[in-house]
């Protein structure tokens, strides 16, 4: 990111006397017997960008909301500018300039890049017609800061996920957004757009606009933010500069624990392991080039690279999804076809999705049918579902995986993202499974339950459950793999034994990264084995 | 727009209305209001209450009861099927012609038309659940081509060589009650009893549900979402076997008024369009609603010109209610 | 902004889309449905001597031209993702006013084009009131209103056929420059309002925005309910409009005289490639896929072909369209799928990674 060093300091340095661009005193938000907020006062500066950081349940998304004029709070006041500031709805946030980029994309995808951006206030000619060359210059003026590579007259359904985020954010500028709040804004970006990502936040900050970044990722956050607010169960328990604190500091702040207690430790399985799975030459058009490895009895295999290497889309062939979708795999050295997931089932293949909301769960159903819902002709006799067995099970799951909900009668669309992962869980736990794949499990999940799923995850391998893990968090993958694949670009780059004593554990992540761009030249520096285990 | 990032549980404590559970009212919403009527028509005119009549209004609503059931199938996948109206229609042509007026001739017959009726539905299964087509617009098709073939079959001038032993269905009774409405109340019931417990019928509201969860846990979405599709057209072959023997002739225009009282009845009931909720329970509410209505319409001598308003207000008011109480 | 600041690199985007572009689309109609037509057209051509004729187009244009009206408006209703199946009983409700209105008078036209416009404003705000207000699925409103005014259609009617056209007005219905009726002209006229309305007018932007999704229209501060009873109201206009063609054309207003015009408005506007879902498609595709469904019928009258076959194969069409236009989505979303590309620049790079 090149800025000359005068306009940022100068930009960057204006607002921290006067009024702060948005300031948020005594809030309190109340739902039902739950307090959301208490008493939260954090002032968003002009030219700052602010991360505010919290497990799930405490309060970030409901602060958010009350910015955004998508909730009200129960009491406590705002100020805009040293304004006071009410709002009765999205649209008073919009007029007030504050503007959210959310992780469901709000935008149109029949409609083109510009219509997107300038919905809703479309300038008129003087016969009252749109003008259209007017939007096309607004439209390419708030893409040009950004992303100037996007053509306005494309439908936004042919943009990729990162590209679209980008038009988010310019429609954030259309709106002459002075409070630019972005919620997990990195989640689905590749490392690139990561960085890209970045740049522009930091080109907003330093054009005076007060930023404010909701993320899960501490690392990003600070490395990133200027000033961080870390939250936890509705109250403020810290507010400081980035740079007088660091990840442990930070984590301890949020859940009063340390980042090392959150790995479990890891028990190596036998040397023998048998094979379960053997995956060859599997291929999916646009996906996976080619992709071979194996997974072992009481092994966790991990599979990590950046978005978009295949990782989801080799597991998805392996549980029977994917178009033209090309390969073999051998159970217990046996060629099987998978045709259906349900196949995959049978054989004791279960998968956990990287999306729990779209492909995980019925949203209004119990817990006790969710849990039931892999299982169906196990819990039968005669055709018929055995209520009480289906309810036993879900009462045994949800103790053994400590599932926070009044009953298993719980609609699941009601619990946090953390229980309806484990309602997830449950599901194949519950039916039993040889071969358990695990799809990003700890995607927006607060850290105490990233803890007890990291828990699980090692109690399932002791157990001798054969576990892919897919994941995009190095920490994850290397603190839980026994056996670890890199893949880039369709293609499995690297694996390696994680437990091999040889391993320069210093050494081991940037390596990982080398293989997961794809980068040839350094064969040598390879840890361990080469090839499939 | 929210976001996905979760707030703290909220209160998990079901909505309440009235001090009764939410889902205990909507689901028993469409019997509140089908009393209500009762109630009303009960005062409006003395002859409503008598046994007579009551049976009456049972024996009318057979046909639309069945054609209801395997409607709320359809919906509860995430469908519709506009043409069961069509079929209704001709079956009784093809039925009455068929029969030749001879006993012999009646399984034949029965068998025949449950036959057309399941290559109807499998259509819709294959270009519905197959490709991917839109139903509405594809039922709409089909019902249009069946249509067209009926008036072709028939010529316009439908036979009816109809036995008095088919009809005796309807006409039949067994302790007062027409023995029609035991066949429907027993093929009811093992619907009804299919879908609240069956592994099939998990099968079908999980599909409806959340079809791509569905299939990931391992269930046979298209299969179930075809299941539903065939039903469907196969009990509108029966509702059109029942009205056969009630009219006694085939009619070519005679199902025409099926297609949208039956997704009217299952829209009162409480199923809502997308599917995953639901029940045939509440379309039996919701037929029976429409049948007091008609029979009220006939007792007090309603204007031809007042029944379609008034039918259509309730209709309308009748799933505003239900809309309403479901939101909270 | 400050103009001082360097951009950012870009990820690396196609700049360029390869599909035809968006506007060609919006004013014209999807391509393949063209292809269709002139298919059609072709089969017309060499099935019947008389079927490329001056006279025969001109009937066939003339026939089309109540549906083509209709059409143009029952697309606003699904672009909104709602649907306006009273259409054929606001059609009933349009000819029998109209009709009695005039009774022969010319002089009373301006007064029945009045009334029958009025009726349609109401009929559409009831529409769209109830659909809004009541939240209640528009396939069930709009059947109930159906219901409604049918009855009232009866009501003063009697179940007659009611009133007479003025001499003037059949005298128009019938007359034709070559191939090219006047009511073809209305016709034209009225679908383009409706193409400029769709393409040009914040109101069109905003009825696909609302069917798009109810949510991000109303944060981008589209009022989604006016949209919503606009675009209803829109429909029965059209339909009004469309019943005034059909009473130029007829000798008394018929209280059943919309029939069908329901199913076949939807038919041609789902063959036409707007969903029912909403959000996308337009008034070009319907009113072709409205032309295609008259020219088949012309088609086969000319082959002789029996009214009762006629409607087999317009189901059969409908099935086919359908069948084709949900095999070219497919087709596309699996391509654009494909099309993003995979990690392309190679930058020196770390992976979001903690402290082990």
């Amino acid at each position: 990111m090149r800025v000359t060093s005068t306009a940022e300091t100068v930009a960057r340095g204006t607002a921290t006397q006067g009024p702060a661009a948005l300031e948020v005193k005594g809030v309190s938000k109340q739902f039902g017997v739950v307090q959301a907020l208490e008493a939260v006062s954090v002032a968003f500066r002009g030219g700052e960008v602010h991360a505010l950081l919290g497990e799930n349940g405490a309060g970030k998304s409901t602060l958010i909301k009350i910015i955004a004029g998508a909730e009200r709070a129960d009491s406590g006041q705002m100020w805009r500018d040293g304004e006071p500031l009410q709002l009765s709805g999205p649209r008073d946030a919009r007029g007030a300039g504050i503007a959210v980029v959310y992780q469901e994309l709000t935008l149109l995808p029949a409609m083109t890049v510009e219509e997107n951006l300038l919905l809703g206030h479309e300038p008129r000619s003087r016969t009252g017609l749109i003008d259209k060359r007017e939007v096309r210059r607004r439209a390419l003026d708030s893409l040009g800061l950004i992303a100037d590579g996007i053509d306005p007259a494309l439908p936004v359904e042919q943009l990729s996920i990162a590209q679209r985020q980008l038009v988010e954010v310019a429609h954030a500028l259309t709106l002459d957004a002075k409070v630019v709040l972005l919620d997990e804004p990195t989640s689905s970006l590749s490392v690139q757009e990561v960085e890209h990502l970045r740049g522009v936040i930091e080109m907003l900050a330093a054009s005076g606009v007060a930023v404010v970044l909701v993320t899960h990722d501490i690392k990003e956050a600070l490395s990133l933010a200027d000033v961080v607010t870390v939250l936890k169960d509705g109250k403020v328990t810290f507010t400081g500069r980035a740079d007088e604190t660091d990840v442990d500091d930070v984590v301890r702040r949020m859940v009063g624990r340390d980042l090392g207690h959150l790995f479990p430790p890891r028990t190596p399985p036998a040397a023998d392991a048998p094979v379960v799975l053997e995956a060859r030459g599997i291929s999916v058009p646009g996906f996976v080039e080619h992709a071979d490895f194996v997974l072992r009895e009481g092994t966790v295999t991990g599979f990590i690279g950046l978005v978009g290497a295949g990782r989801s889309e080799t597991a998805r062939a392996l549980v029977g999804l994917g178009n033209g979708r090309r390969g073999e795999i051998l159970l217990d050295g046996k060629p099987v076809k998978i045709r259906h997931p349900g196949d995959a089932a049978r054989l004791g293949i279960g998968m956990v999705p990287e999306d729990r909301k779209l492909e995980g769960l019925l949203l209004g159903d119990s817990i006790a049918r969710n849990v039931g819902l892999a299982q169906l002709d196990r819990l039968a006799r005669w055709g018929v579902v055995r209520k009480r067995r289906e309810n036993i099970v879900a009462a045994t799951q949800m103790s053994s995986l400590s599932i926070k909900a009044p009953g298993r009668g719980t609609v699941v669309g009601n619990l946090s993202g953390g229980n309806q992962q484990k309602v997830v869980l449950a599901k194949w736990l519950a039916r039993g499974c040889r071969v358990l794949i695990l799809d990003e499990p700890t995607r927006g999940i607060d850290v105490g339950a990233k803890a007890e799923i990291y828990r699980l995850v090692r109690e399932l391998a002791a157990n001798g459950t054969a576990v892919m893990l897919i994941s995009s968090e190095m920490p994850e993958v290397l603190h839980l793999s026994d056996q670890v694949n890199v893949m880039a670009r369709g293609r499995i780059t690297t694996t390696f034994d994680n437990n091999d004593p040889a391993l320069d554990p210093s050494k081991v992540e940037e390596i990982v990264a080398r293989h997961a761009l794809d980068l040839s030249e350094e064969s040598a520096a390879t840890p361990g084995e080469d090839g499939p285990a | 727009m929210n976001a996905t990032v979760d707030t703290a549980d909220p209160a998990v404590r079901p909505a309440r209305v009235l001090g009764f559970r939410a889902e205990n009212v909507a689901a028993a919403g469409p019997y509140l209001l089908l009393m209500a009527l009762c109630v009303v028509a009960t005062v409006l005119s003395n002859a409503f209450l008598t046994g007579d009549n009551l049976t009456n209004v049972l024996r009318q609503s057979s046909p639309l009861l069945v054609v209801a059931a395997g409607q709320t199938l359809v919906i509860l996948v995430g469908g519709i099927d506009v043409s069961v109206g069509a079929v209704v229609s001709f079956t009784t042509v093809i039925g009455g012609s068929f029969m030749a007026s001879s006993n012999a001739r009646i399984v034949p017959t029965i068998l025949l038309v449950l036959a057309l009726g399941l290559a109807v539905g499998a259509f819709h299964a294959v270009l519905i659940v197959g490709m991917g087509t839109d139903p509405f617009v594809t039922t709409l098709g089909s019902m249009l081509c069946l249509q067209g073939l009926n008036l072709v079959y028939s010529g316009g001038s439908p036979r009816s060589n109809v036995t008095p032993e088919f009809r005796g269905l309807t006409q039949n009774s067994l302790l007062g009650i027409p023995l029609v409405i035991y066949a429907v109340a027993v093929l009811l019931a093992v619907l009804i009893t299919a879908l609240r417990v069956s592994v099939w019928g998990r099968r079908v509201y999980a599909a409806g549900g959340n079809a791509a969860a569905a299939r990931l846990s391992g269930i046979r979405v298209e299969r179930a979402q075809a299941s539903a599709y065939v039903l469907c057209s196969l009990m509108a072959v029966v509702g059109g076997l029942i009205l056969l023997a009630r009219i006694g002739t085939g009619d070519t225009q005679v199902g025409e008024s099926y297609a949208l009282n039956s997704i009217a009845a299952v829209l009162i009931g409480g199923t809502v369009f997308g599917g995953g909720r639901g029940g045939i329970g509440g379309s039996v509410a919701g037929v029976l609603i429409l049948t007091v209505l008609f029979n009220v319409f006939n007792l007090l001598g309603v204007s031809n010109y007042a029944r379609p308003v008034v039918l259509g207000s309730v209709v309308i008011l009748g799933i505003a209610l239900y809309t309403r109480t479901r939101r909270r | 902004m400050t103009q001082t600041l360097v951009r950012p690199e870009s990820p690396s985007v196609p700049a360029r889309s390869p599909r035809p572009s968006v506007r060609w689309e919006r004013w014209l109609g999807p391509a393949w449905l063209w292809g269709l037509l002139l298919g059609t057209v072709l089969v017309g051509f060499v099935a019947s001597p008389h079927f490329l004729t001056t006279l025969n187009l001109s009937n066939v244009l003339q026939q089309s031209a109540p549906l083509v009206i209709l059409v143009a408006g029952q697309t606003f209703a699904l672009i909104v993702a709602g649907v306006d199946i009273s259409v054929a009983a606001t059609i009933s409700m349009g000819t029998t006013l109209m009709m009695m209105i005039v009774d022969g008078d010319p002089g009373r036209i301006p007064l029945g084009l009045l009334a029958v416009l009025g009726a349609g404003i109401g009929v559409g705000l009831l529409n769209g009131l109830a659909t809004t207000l009541l939240e209640v699925p528009a396939f069930i409103v709009t059947f109930g209103v159906a219901s409604i005014v049918q009855g009232v259609v009866f009501w003063y009617t009697d179940q007659l056929n009611v009133g007479a056209p003025a001499p003037q007005m059949t005298e128009w219905g019938y007359k034709a420059w070559g191939p090219v009726p006047f009511l073809a002209l209305v016709a034209l006229a009225f679908v383009a309002l409706a193409l400029f309305v769709q393409n040009r007018t914040r109101f069109g932007r905003w009825m696909f925005a609302v069917g798009g999704s109810d949510e991000v229209a109303r944060l981008a501060g589209i009022p989604v309910r006016r949209v919503r009873v606009m675009a209803y109201v829109f429909c029965s206009v059209s339909a009004v409009v469309a019943s005034v063609a059909i009473s130029f054309r007829t000798g008394s207003g018929d209280p059943i005289g919309g029939a069908g015009f329901d199913w076949d408005s939807v038919a041609a506007v789902v063959i036409g490639g707007t969903a029912l879902t909403g959000g996308r498609g337009g008034v070009a595709g319907s009113v072709l896929g409205a032309l295609l469904l008259i020219t088949m019928g012309n088609i086969m009258n000319l082959v002789g072909v029996s009214g009762f076959w006629q409607i087999v194969v317009q189901g059969a069409v409908v099935v086919f369209a359908v069948t084709v236009s949900t095999a070219q989505t497919r087709r596309a979303q699996r391509m654009a799928r494909t099309n993003i590309p995979l990690v392309a620049t190679r930058r020196r790079l770390s992976i979001r990674g903690g402290k082990a």
